[in-house]
This record gives structure tokens, C-alpha cells and sequence, in this order.
């Protein structure tokens, strides 16, 4: 038979044309013993590679084809351990030396890391290949020479290709003859870019894009021809009928690398120096006492057990060290704080911690005691199992902690100085190909009018590739061209590049810390970030790997609560501890009962907000519950409407089993958290906790079918042996799905920062929005939203000001002054220069004062103009423009005459409430003083209400409405949630997927005219709209905030 | 020097080179030319080089060849393609 042994996946990034389960499968088909994974400098596939190998039961072999100096390329295949460690390092060094996206290796390193490698001369960009073309035999010949005493004779093949390239039969005579001269062996390769020939098409698109051209002007830099395809036996044997031997070395090699990544310990924990000659598990032990005294002031039995059995378990499970190192990095993420002013040296690590830990890290007592959670485990009862079971891990824990920006950007860079970047290193992220990257690179490639790929593109939605035919169907201009030339091959080139990897990136905040260099175990590379280095490795490939994964998240609303109390103390000299403040307050459950949420953590999506007014939380377990059910894992199975019916007694409470009493009592026999999943596996079907969760992580698992279909089996054998028939055990499996849910400890952490938002903005709204307004982008809601929620908290919102606004929002006599920030094209630069020139000479004192001494662009100081910033000087801003027209000098190295503009000031007609209002939206996303429906509503005509009308109707009521589109959700592709806004408030609207079908263009407009019928419900009110049409407003306006 | 005809030029006057020429060709099963018609039927000694393009799939009319530079019996040296799409043998220099 066969093996391949190089072979380009799509993550050979742009060149690369299939997926490694295309690959896989097409070599299993062949008959071909084994296929090594090739791709261009980077192990990203090499651990889903492996273990689909090992699922699909073919031999895999890793390797990469890596560019040496010169740019001439090398293969390189893994015999064993020694060798993969190699090949890491020799591809982190490559881009060590070379530029991050162009990695070169020097040769010298290459000699020094040879073991455990097998070398393939290359394709005929390899050295040999190209000295073989430029008829320079002797030099290849001592070439040759050079890698047999690198790699030792049986290590080296002269690698042969034949793809009907033009050269390839001349080449490989050459060859030949060098094997016989030098002694060094054969090997045939099929140097493979895709599993079948029709693939080539979309493999030429892709070297198109990567050089950035049209397909006609990469000519010159395509393949020539469709044959670097995995090929049958038979051809194979045709292709290489002249040698024979080379085909056959393919299997000699193939039987030397038997390094298996999928299994092999590639990661160890890290261990951890602790100090005084003590043990890692003593000094854990003994920062948690001391914090635990400190924390609860006697340390009670319950807490005793609670952290005897916390200890026992990391000690079991060797845990100590990686818990140290998270205490480590908590500490660094203290000294951040007090070097930005947010907290003191001399407060204890778990006083005010530094992050919010979040998932089922938040269950962990030690957690709360070391600094890394700021919730208590004990007093919400939460389970330490899900986080840390009693039997072996399946993979090592994940923590992670949510930071303000401010500090988790200083964070990472100090993580990164602390231990290394070989030691610490972020996690990798590979951007894929969705709709709109497919169809702008896909349409530029084929050539197609640019205007067209344009309109197009504003009619898509984020999602698959896949989905645009479907779209192009709806779209009358479209429609016609689906079968027309180009835009046929659009429709299908898109079908297949669906999900490929364009590039790694770098994951937001994932790092991996190891004690051992992480650039023996994965290739690190520079990120595009200068000072960052990023693994090869996503997210799930570190998790199959074991690694211990910190994920640093910055977490905007954390960052509005650190404003917030920071504006507070500003105005009233006290900051409120946010760990003291009054949990069962309940007015503030009063507030959210209302669903008044908008700008609060967590429950201001249109889902929760009509969820919060069914479910009534009360206490921190029922905000618990509302974060925890309004997830795409609850919906699914209409458990968010079956608890909310349950809750309010419409529904009884029952169970399928008395089995499943334990883990879904507290829930009222609904599944709302990952951990009962895990619970239900174990109480019904007898599963191990691990085993538990390796079924949870299996839902979510691409290409899991057979995968399943396995724990459905085991899942019912163990539920019958449990005395649980057939069928009730189904019902229950049932209950399973891949869609996410949180942990029930997350759910805990994300109810307690959502309720200290709700807290914030009942007793302290003027600092609430300015904090939301400077930390913007955030959240579900654009400015001109939370403008109008501001001002229905009684909070004002004032225009920028030239001599009183800052860079920022500030509090300004009971109002909310908006910064310099917020006018469009204003940027961080030109905004202190005007402060600080403010500062230093005093108040501006007209225009022209400002423009002399800011130096600002003139497009910027029309935007201020447009803004309000020049109403304390003028308030005619046409006045104020044409005289910035006149006064504007650019500044360059040529002085300006100081001549007078008196003369030429006009006076012009001051702009109307009309100009003003759309001016200000443009400029600054909102209008301060206003809304533009209340200038539209004499557009509306007759029978149009108003919100405010809208409160005094029943349910059943038929009415008709008018607002600008704020908000736009379509969970799962069902009903479409969207909220108008007009003068006096929201209108939250439904619209059933027919209706939404037939006017889904309509739907898309900023300014509908709807009718339908009101629905009240436990609370919630919806418009469920029959009929809409569009009010058609040539102006830009805001823009609303769609979500899936 | 080319004579200035005076003569104002136009695009007909353009001739493109080393056009096709379509020809005969007798070929094996794996589709190897095994003897050409140049004028008269010539055996092929060997095959020099093979080679394939596949180009221009996004236009209707796709170039879709497989070359073969062939040593006759006579010692000649002759280049010619198969056309993938219609099976169609014609001489061309490469």
C-alpha cells in the first residue's frame, strides 16, 4: 500500500484546501497505511489530527513543512517524543528569527535538533529541488551530504513529486541519480492540498486571496494544474512507476514515527517553589487558614470540612501547584490595582480580589479564600463536583477570571515579564471563514462588480457561508443571478469554504503557565500585538492536551462598576464597598422586577428582560436562576417557559424519575445548569463523575455522532440497571444537548455582579450612566437608548462643551456632561490637547481662540460644532462652521497670517430642531435634548399610538405603533424579538417566523410602522406584529444592536 | 527596419503565434500517444516529459490540457496536448 507523507490542511493557512476529517476520511477510503499532517510552519491541527486519527482508526504521523532561510522549504515528520519537542522548538524558532508572518530557520538551529526527526528534502521549493533545476549537481550533491550528517543517513529521504508539473520528469531522473551518487533514499510524495481533484478550484481561489489578487492576475502564482490531490494506489503506482523503491519507503517511513500526540503526556502540571522548605500542598494549606480566619473570624465545622475535604481532593488530584500559580497571578492582579490607585497594598488578597472568578471554578472554597472568587461557596450551597470531582480528571481545570479592562490588559503584559514568554504564553484562536469574509474575499478573487458584492453584503447576517443561497433567493437583484456565470461559482466555492481557518489569532484572554518551557510541548509564536506570544494551540486542542489554561477576561461591566464607585467617591468622598452592600435589598429586586434593565449586567437582553418580569427574582439564588435559564441549552427543550410556569404554580412540578429528585429539585425538575447534566448521569445512569463529564462535553464536540450514539447505549444500560426502563431513561437522555448552558457556580457569580449593577443604578444613577456611557462599547444598547433610559431615571444629558466637558463623561450639577470622546473623529490625542491646553491657559474664550491654541483638524472642530461643543460661544452652529471655515489654518511648518475674518462672518440662517437633531446623531450617536420620533410622529398619521398609550391597553387589543428599531434578536431561528423605541419608551415587539419571512426586508429597516395584537402575559407585554411597513428617513440616524 | 507602409494599422492586422493545430493521435489505454499523424503516421519513440495544466475553470471555456513532449521515431522532437474537455489532440510549442 501507501502512506502520504505530506499533506497540506486547511490549516495551512490560504493554501490548504481541505479539513483534516475530509483528509482522513479520503486516505482511510485509498486504502493508504498511514497520512502525515504537514502544514506550513504551525502544529495548529496537529492535536484534533491526531485524535481523529485515532477515532477513524488510520495512522497519523505529525510533521510540518517548515521555511528555512533562503525561503526554501523542508518536511520534517515525528519519529517519537524527543522529536516532536524538536520540531516545536524548531518552529518557534523560526519565527524567533524570521518576521511573524514570514518565519525563516536558520540552519544552524536546525542542526542542533535533529533527534526524533525524519527529513524530507522538500517540494520543489526545497533546496535540493531548486539547485537540481539550476543544474548545480555537485552542490546538491554536498547538500545531500549536509542533512545525512544532520539527520544520519537512515533519517534523510530525497523527496520526488510527481504532479504533471512541467520539470517534474527531468527533476526526478536528477534525483535518482543523486540517491544512487550520495546513498540517500527515495521517498515519493504526493506534496497533497486537498482530499479530491475538484477541490483545486477552491484551492486557487485561496492563493488568490492570499496574494491578494483576482484569480486572472494569480496566474503566475497558482498550482499549475488539479493533481496535488490524495490519489488512488493505481495511480500512484503510474505516477511513480520509474521508482518503485520510493513508493515502498513511504511504508518504511511510515513504520519509524510512532509518536501518537493524542495520548502521549506532552504537559505536566506546574509545580510551584513554595517557600520556608514547605510543600506545595502545605503552603496552600496554610494561606487558606489564615485567610479563612480572616474571612469568617472563627473558623466554623461546616467551613472546616469544607476545606479538609477542598484540601484532600487537590492534594489527590495534585492540584496544589496550579492553585498556587493562580494565587500568584491574583496577587500580581492586586499589584496592577494600587499601582492604578483602585486598592491598597495592606488589604488582604481576598478583600476586594482583583478579579470575579467565573464557571465552576466559583465552587471552590480555596478559590474564595486565595483571591480568585469573590463568591462563597458555602453560603449558596454550591457543589464542589462538577469543578473537581472525586475520581481522576479528565482534563485539568479551568479558572477563569474576569477583570476591568484597565486591568487585564497591564495583567497580561506583567504575566508575560513575570515567567516568560516561553513559559507563559496566550492561547491561540483560529478566525474561520463566515458569510461576509466568504463572500468579500470569494467575490474579489472571481472578479465580480464591486457594488454588487456591497449591497449584498448589507443584506447578510452573521452565520454560515452555507446560508447564501438561501439569502440570495430573497433578494430580488439576486435572485437572477444564481445560476449566472461567477456568481454560481460564488454560491458553491462558498458551500466549501464554510468554516475553514483563515489565520490564528490570539485568543481575548486564555494564557497558558507552565514551569516547564511550553515551546517544547507547542510552537509559540509572536502575536500581532508587539510584546504578546501566542501558543499554535486553540482552545480545544489546550484542553485535550491537559494544559492549565487562566483565561484573563475583561468584563465591561466590571469595568462600569470600577468607574462607577470611582465617580462616587469623586462626588460624595465615600466609595461604597461593593462586597458590603445589602444583597436582599428589595428594591432593587423591586426595580428589576419591573424589567428595568437596561444597562444591568446580564439580564438586559430582550429574553431576559421578559423572563425577569415572569420570574420575579427575590434573593441572589433566584438571580441565579434568571442568568442561568435565559441560555441557549435551557431554550432549547422549552425549559425556560416550563420553569416559569412551574415557578408560578401553573404547572405542577414533577420529575420523569425520583432519580432525578437530587440534581433537578432545586430547579423545579428542570435542567438550567451544565452540573446537572453531570448529576443526571450519575444519579440515573451510575456514570463516574469524570465520565459524567466527558458525556456533557460530547454534545458540544464537532463530528459526534458515533460519539453519542455510544453514551446514548451506556447511558441506558446504566439507567436500566438502575431500575429505570427504556423509555424514561430516552426521555432523560433527551434532555442533553450540545447547545451552552453555565455551570451552576458561574450562574451564582454572574446573578452577584448583575444585582451590584442593579444596586448602582437604583441609588446612584447619574454615576450608573456615566460609567456606562465611558465605557462604551458594551452591552446590549446603543447611546441614543441609554440616553433615553437616563432620562427616565430623572437624569439629564448634556451636549459636550469646548470649557467644560472632559475627555470623558463627567458629573456636572445633577447631570451628566457628555466627554470629547463621545464627537466623532475626535480621538484620544486631540481630545488632551484640548484639556490639557485648557488647563494650562484657561478657558477658551471664542472659535477662533480655540482653533489657535487646539490645533485640532478642521473636520474635527465641524464636529464639535455639530456636536453643541460652540452653543456657550454661539448658538447658530451654521455661523460657527463658516467661521471655523474661515479661521481654520492647517498646521504645518509654515506660519500663518493672523489676518482678520470679521468681515467675511455671515449672517446665515441658524440651522432648524431638524438639522440640530440629525447632526447630533450623526456626531455623536444620540440627541441629547429630544427623540426623533417626536419630530416624525405628524408623519405617522391617524391611529398610530404612542408606548405610553400603549400602557393603558388589555391584552388581545389591536393596535397600530411606530418607533426606530433599537434592538434585534433571533434566537435559534424562531420567533425575532425586536424593540421599537419612540418618544416615551419601548415597545417590545414578536414577530412569528411567517410574518417575518414574508418582510424580512422591511424588518431590517431603522423606522417601522407596525400593527398586531398585545400580548400580557405574567407580566411580560409584547406587540405580536401582523403587519409592518417601513417610514423611509433618508438621514442616518443610530443604528441598533442586532444579536442572533 | 520595417518599411513604413502608411498604412494605418488595425486590429486584424494582428496575428496571434503558435496557435494549435489540431492532429491525430493514436493512444493507449492510459492515454499515452503511441503514434502521431505530422504529415504521416509517426511511431513514438519515448516520452520525454508529461505534463497538466487545469486553468480558467471560471470562464466557459476552460483549459483543461495534458501536454506531451515526445521523441519520434524519425529522432524528431515534437510537443503536443490532449484537450481534457473534448479529447481533442492538437500540436503546440511549450
Amino acid at each position: 500500500m501507501y502512506a502520504e507523507l505530506h499533506c497540506h490542511s486547511y490549516y495551512s493557512f490560504l493554501d490548504g484546501a481541505s479539513s483534516l476529517e475530509e483528509l482522513i476520511l479520503k486516505a482511510k477510503e485509498l486504502g493508504y497505511t498511514a497520512l502525515a499532517l504537514t502544514d506550513h510552519n504551525n502544529l495548529c491541527g496537529a492535536m484534533s489530527f491526531a485524535r481523529l486519527c485515532k477515532s477513524l482508526g488510520i495512522k497519523g504521523i505529525i510533521g510540518a513543512e517548515i521555511t528555512l532561510e533562503g525561503g526554501y522549504h523542508l518536511t520534517l515528520l515525528v519519529k517519537d517524543g524527543q522529536g516532536y519537542s524538536n520540531l516545536c522548538r524548531l518552529i518557534t524558532e523560526a519565527y524567533r528569527q524570521g518576521d511573524r508572518r514570514q518565519p525563516e530557520l536558520p540552519r544552524e538551529y536546525l542542526a542542533e535538533h535533529t533527534e526524533g526527526l525524519i527529513a524530507l528534502s522538500g517540494c520543489t521549493k526545497g533546496e535540493l529541488a531548486e539547485l537540481v533545476n539550476s543544474h548545480k549537481s555537485d552542490e546538491a550533491a554536498r547538500l545531500i551530504k549536509e542533512y545525512q550528517e544532520w539527520f544520519g543517513v537512515e533519517n534523510y529521504f530525497i523527496e520526488i513529486q510527481s504532479n504533471l508539473v512541467y520539470g517534474d520528469v527531468g527533476r526526478n531522473r536528477t534525483l535518482s541519480q543523486l540517491s544512487a551518487q550520495t546513498g540517500a533514499k527515495l521517498v515519493a510524495t504526493g506534496n497533497v492540498h486537498y482530499h479530491q481533484r475538484e477541490r483545486h478550484q477552491l484551492q486557487d481561489c485561496l492563493v488568490a486571496i492570499s496574494h491578494c489578487q483576482t484569480l486572472e492576475e494569480s496566474h503566475r502564482v497558482r498550482r499549475p494544474n488539479s493533481e496535488f490531490y490524495l490519489r488512488t494506489i493505481d495511480e500512484l503506482n503510474e505516477a511513480f512507476k520509474e521508482y518503485p523503491q520510493a513508493l515502498a519507503n513511504t511504508l518504511n517511513i511510515a513504520a519509524k514515527c510512532d509518536f501518537d500526540l493524542a495520548t502521549a503526556s506532552v504537559y505536566s502540571l506546574p509545580e510551584y517553589q513554595a517557600v520556608n522548605s514547605k510543600s506545595q500542598d502545605e503552603y496552600l494549606e496554610e494561606i487558606c487558614n489564615q485567610a479563612a480566619l480572616r474571612r469568617y473570624g472563627t473558623i466554623s465545622p461546616k467551613v472546616e470540612f469544607r476545606l479538609r475535604e477542598e484540601l484532600r481532593l487537590v492534594k489527590k488530584h495534585r492540584l496544589a501547584g496550579f492553585l498556587l500559580l493562580y494565587h500568584d497571578v491574583a496577587k500580581l492582579g492586586r499589584e496592577v490595582m494600587v499601582d492604578l490607585g483602585l486598592s491598597s497594598a495592606d488589604l488582604p488578597l481576598e478583600e476586594n480580589p482583583p478579579g470575579r472568578g467565573r464557571g465552576s471554578s466559583v465552587s471552590l472554597l480555596i478559590g474564595y479564600l486565595i483571591g480568585i472568587s469573590h463568591i462563597d461557596p458555602l453560603e449558596f450551597g454550591l457543589s464542589l463536583e462538577r469543578f473537581m470531582p472525586e475520581d481522576s480528571l479528565s482534563c485539568a481545570p479551568d479558572i477563569d477570571l474576569d477583570f476591568p479592562r484597565s486591568i487585564r490588559e497591564e495583567l497580561i503584559l506583567r504575566t508575560h515579564e513575570k515567567w516568560g514568554w516561553r513559559y507563559a504564553a496566550l492561547t491561540g484562536t483560529i478566525g474561520t471563514y463566515q458569510i461576509h469574509g466568504a463572500v468579500r474575499d470569494l467575490g474579489k478573487v472571481l472578479d465580480l462588480p464591486a457594488e454588487e458584492l456591497a449591497q449584498l453584503s448589507a443584506q447578510l447576517e452573521w452565520g454560515s457561508a452555507r446560508k447564501l443561497e438561501k439569502v440570495m433567493e430573497k433578494l430580488p437583484q439576486f435572485k437572477e443571478k444564481l445560476d449566472s456565470p461567477g456568481w454560481c461559482d460564488l454560491l458553491r466555492l462558498s458551500w466549501e469554504l464554510d468554516g475553514f481557518p483563515k489565520y490564528l489569532g490570539q485568543h481575548p484572554g486564555g494564557m497558558i503557565i507552565s514551569s516547564t518551557p511550553i515551546s517544547d510541548v507547542v510552537p509559540v509564536q509572536p502575536a500581532a500585538t508587539p510584546g504578546r506570544y501566542i501558543c499554535q494551540w486553540d482552545k480545544d486542542s489546550i484542553d485535550d492536551a491537559g494544559f492549565v489554561k487562566i483565561d484573563f477576561l475583561a468584563l465591561g461591566a466590571l469595568s462600569q462598576i470600577q468607574e462607577c464607585t470611582g465617580l462616587i467617591y469623586e462626588r460624595t468622598g465615600t466609595m461604597p464597598d461593593m462586597s458590603r452592600i445589602d444583597f436582599n435589598d428589595q428594591k432593587v429586586y423591586d426595580m428589576l422586577c419591573r424589567g428595568d434593565t437596561i444597562g444591568i449586567f446580564q439580564v438586559e437582553s430582550a429574553a431576559q428582560m421578559q423572563t425577569i418580569v415572569r420570574l420575579k427574582p427575590r434573593n441572589l439564588f433566584d438571580m441565579a436562576h434568571e442568568v442561568g435559564a435565559v441560555r441557549p441549552g435551557v431554550g432549547v427543550n422549552g425549559g425556560v417557559q416550563e420553569y416559569l410556569a412551574r415557578r408560578c404554580g401553573k404547572k405542577p412540578v414533577v420529575f420523569d424519575h425520583p432519580l432525578e429528585k437530587h440534581a433537578l429539585e432545586r430547579t423545579l425538575g428542570i435542567v438550567l445548569f451544565q452540573d446537572q447534566v453531570n448529576q443526571l448521569a450519575i444519579d440515573v445512569a451510575g456514570f463516574k463523575p469524570a465520565e459524567a463529564d466527558q458525556l456533557r462535553r460530547a454534545f458540544s464536540r464537532r463530528h459526534n455522532q458515533a460519539l453519542l450514539e455510544d453514551y446514548r447505549s451506556r447511558f441506558l444500560a446504566g439507567a436500566l440497571a438502575r431500575g429505570v426502563d427504556e423509555e424514561t431513561a430516552g426521555v432523560i437522555f433527551r434532555k442533553f444537548n450540545g447547545q451552552y448552558m453555565f455551570p451552576e457556580s458561574h450562574a451564582f457569580a454572574f446573578g452577584v455582579t448583575a444585582y451590584r449593577t442593579s444596586w448602582l443604578k437604583l441609588y446612584y444613577p447619574l454615576e450608573f450612566f456615566a460609567a456606562i456611557f465611558n465605557q462604551q462599547p458594551m452591552g446590549f444598547y446603543n447611546l441614543e437608548t441609554l440616553k433615553e433610559d437616563a432620562k427616565s431615571h430623572g437624569i439629564k444629558i448634556l451636549n459636550p462643551d469646548i470649557n467644560k466637558s472632559d475627555r470623558l463623561c463627567r458629573i456636572e450639577n445633577g447631570a451628566v456632561r457628555l466627554g470629547l470622546l463621545m464627537v466623532s473623529g475626535l480621538g484620544e490625542a486631540a481630545a488632551s490637547a484640548i484639556t490639557e491646553t485648557r488647563t494650562e491657559i484657561g478657558n477658551y474664550k471664542s472659535v477662533g481662540d480655540f482653533l489657535e491654541r487646539s490645533g485640532v483638524l478642521e473636520e474635527v472642530a465641524l464636529n464639535l460644532a455639530s456636536a453643541g461643543a460652540f452653543d456657550c460661544f454661539e448658538l447658530n452652529r451654521r455661523k460657527v462652521k463658516w467661521e471655523i471655515g474661515l479661521r481654520y489654518r492647517p498646521a504645518n511648518c509654515q506660519l500663518s497670517l493672523p489676518l482678520p475674518v470679521e468681515q467675511d462672518l455671515a449672517a446665515l440662517v441658524p440651522p432648524g430642531n431638524w438639522d440640530k437633531m440629525i447632526d447630533e446623531y450623526s456626531n455623536l450617536g444620540l440627541y441629547p435634548t429630544g427623540h426623533i420620533m417626536a419630530s416624525l410622529r405628524h408623519k405617522l398619521g391617524k391611529g398610530i399610538c404612542t408606548s405610553k398609550d400603549m400602557d393603558k391597553m388589555k391584552d388581545g387589543d389591536y393596535l397600530g405603533t411606530a418607533g426606530l428599531v433599537i434592538r434585534r434578536q433571533r434566537p435559534r431561528g424562531k420567533v425575532v424579538f425586536l424593540t421599537l423605541e419612540d418618544e416615551f419608551g419601548h415597545i417590545p415587539c414578536m414577530v412569528f417566523p411567517g410574518i417575518y419571512q414574508q418582510s424580512e426586508l422591511t424588518f431590517k429597516k431603522p423606522f417601522l410602522i407596525v400593527s398586531g395584537y398585545l400580548s400580557r402575559k405574567d407580566g411580560a407585554c409584547n406587540l405580536v406584529i401582523q403587519k409592518v411597513k417601513s417610514l423611509d428617513i433618508k438621514e442616518k440616524v443610530t443604528v441598533s444592536r442586532d444579536w442572533k | 527596419m520595417v518599411k513604413d507602409t502608411r498604412k494605418t494599422l488595425c486590429p486584424g492586422a494582428f496575428k496571434p503565434v503558435d496557435l494549435p493545430e489540431a492532429i491525430l493521435v493514436r493512444e493507449s489505454k492510459s492515454g499515452t500517444p503511441l503514434s502521431v499523424r505530422d504529415c504521416t503516421w509517426q511511431t513514438v519513440a519515448g516520452v520525454e516529459g508529461c505534463w497538466r495544466i487545469d486553468d480558467e475553470w471560471w470562464r466557459p471555456q476552460v483549459v483543461s490540457r495534458l501536454y506531451f513532449e515526445l521523441r519520434l521515431a524519425s529522432g524528431c522532437k515534437i510537443c503536443l496536448f490532449k484537450n481534457l474537455a473534448d479529447g481533442c489532440w492538437f500540436r503546440q510549442n511549450y
